[in-house]
């Protein structure tokens, strides 16, 4: 089932934003990962599987400076609903991140974390989500991400 | 006070305190991979509560456990860093005391044994220990290891939100 869902989001479409309006400034280029189906477990109470769907932005830039370091900018904004599987709570979740790492390759690879408070929509507790994703990036505009893992933990925002 | 809070946080970590060589595999390449941790203080850390500008002093630790792979021709370094904060806050008007453990994990490949420089926000829950709402915090982190085992570590920027 996980591994279904990371195939899936693996295919998200890939899309190119337009050139930066001023010259100077670096192309942003977008990638939508679709979150479909992917399971969580509700660490917090009874260990209920919760159902997320929606989408991960991915966006970055990529500078290089004078000396032929690459500066890649990458962001990851997610925007996510859950459905628990036995109680049936609904939970929202949009939060995002910036990695930024240097490099003289004209590639990157890292997998990192994004964390986001999963808001319950009823009396059920809130949650923190915590999302590891795999994300290739490129000089050339090309991008490659995946979500790794979805796990929860109790404290999430009321 | 921003400012002083960066000084303080800018804590460079040089020390190795365990160095495990081990061996593994990927992708049916044989990679060595040496372990290592730190643990640094955090010292009256000042964030300021965005939200009613109240003042909020932080002290802890901040603890790194990383390691780093190399496979053999050398062409490829993983790196691989998980940090634990344990810290607790005291708010300067109201006296409102907060608790916070959080971990971040990250995972960086480099190629012909390039350092790993990374930056990225860590974000954490101050848990109220009354009826204070909770604090985000948001540590803007940058992290460099090398090959030797060296990570330096710099809070480019703390901010704390109720939100």
């Amino acid at each position: 089932m996980f591994h279904s869902s990371k195939l899936v989001a693996v295919l998200g479409t890939l899309l190119l934003a337009a050139a930066a309006s001023a010259q100077n400034q670096p192309t942003t280029y977008i990638y939508d990962a679709y979150v479909d189906n992917q399971t969580t477990v509700n660490t917090c109470s009874a260990a209920e599987n919760v159902n997320l769907n929606g989408t991960i932005r991915f966006s970055y830039q990529v500078t290089p400076d004078s000396s032929g370091v690459n500066h890649f900018a990458i962001t990851a904004a997610n925007n996510l609903t859950g459905v628990g599987q036995t109680t049936g709570a609904n939970y929202t979740a949009a939060e995002s991140n910036e990695y930024d790492a240097n490099t003289p390759d004209s590639s990157k690879e890292m997998t990192v974390e994004l964390s986001s408070d999963l808001n319950s929509q009823g009396a059920s507790a809130s949650m923190t989500l915590v999302q590891a994703l795999h994300v290739t990036v490129d000089t050339n505009g090309s991008i490659a991400a995946e979500v790794v893992s979805n796990n929860t933990s109790c404290g999430g925002a009321n | 006070m921003l400012h002083q809070s960066r000084i303080l946080a800018a804590v460079v970590l040089i020390a190795v305190l365990t160095c495990t060589p081990l061996a593994i595999a990927n992708n049916g390449d044989p990679m060595a991979v040496t372990k290592y941790q730190q643990d640094t203080q955090i010292t009256d850390q000042v964030v300021t509560n965005d939200c009613n500008g109240e003042q909020v002093i932080l002290n802890g630790t901040m603890h790194f456990d990383y390691f780093f792979a190399i496979d053999a021709d050398g062409d490829r370094t993983h790196y691989d860093v998980t940090s634990t904060e344990r810290l607790t806050g005291v708010g300067q008007t109201t006296g409102a005391r907060y608790v916070s453990s959080e971990k971040f994990h990250e995972n960086d490949i480099t190629r012909f044994g390039q350092a790993s420089d990374t930056r990225q926000t860590f974000k954490s829950r101050l848990v109220a220990q009354g009826p204070t709402p909770d604090l985000i915090t948001r540590h803007v982190v940058r992290v460099i290891i090398n090959r030797s085992g060296s990570i330096v570590v710099n809070i480019d920027k703390s901010t704390a939100s109720c939100r």
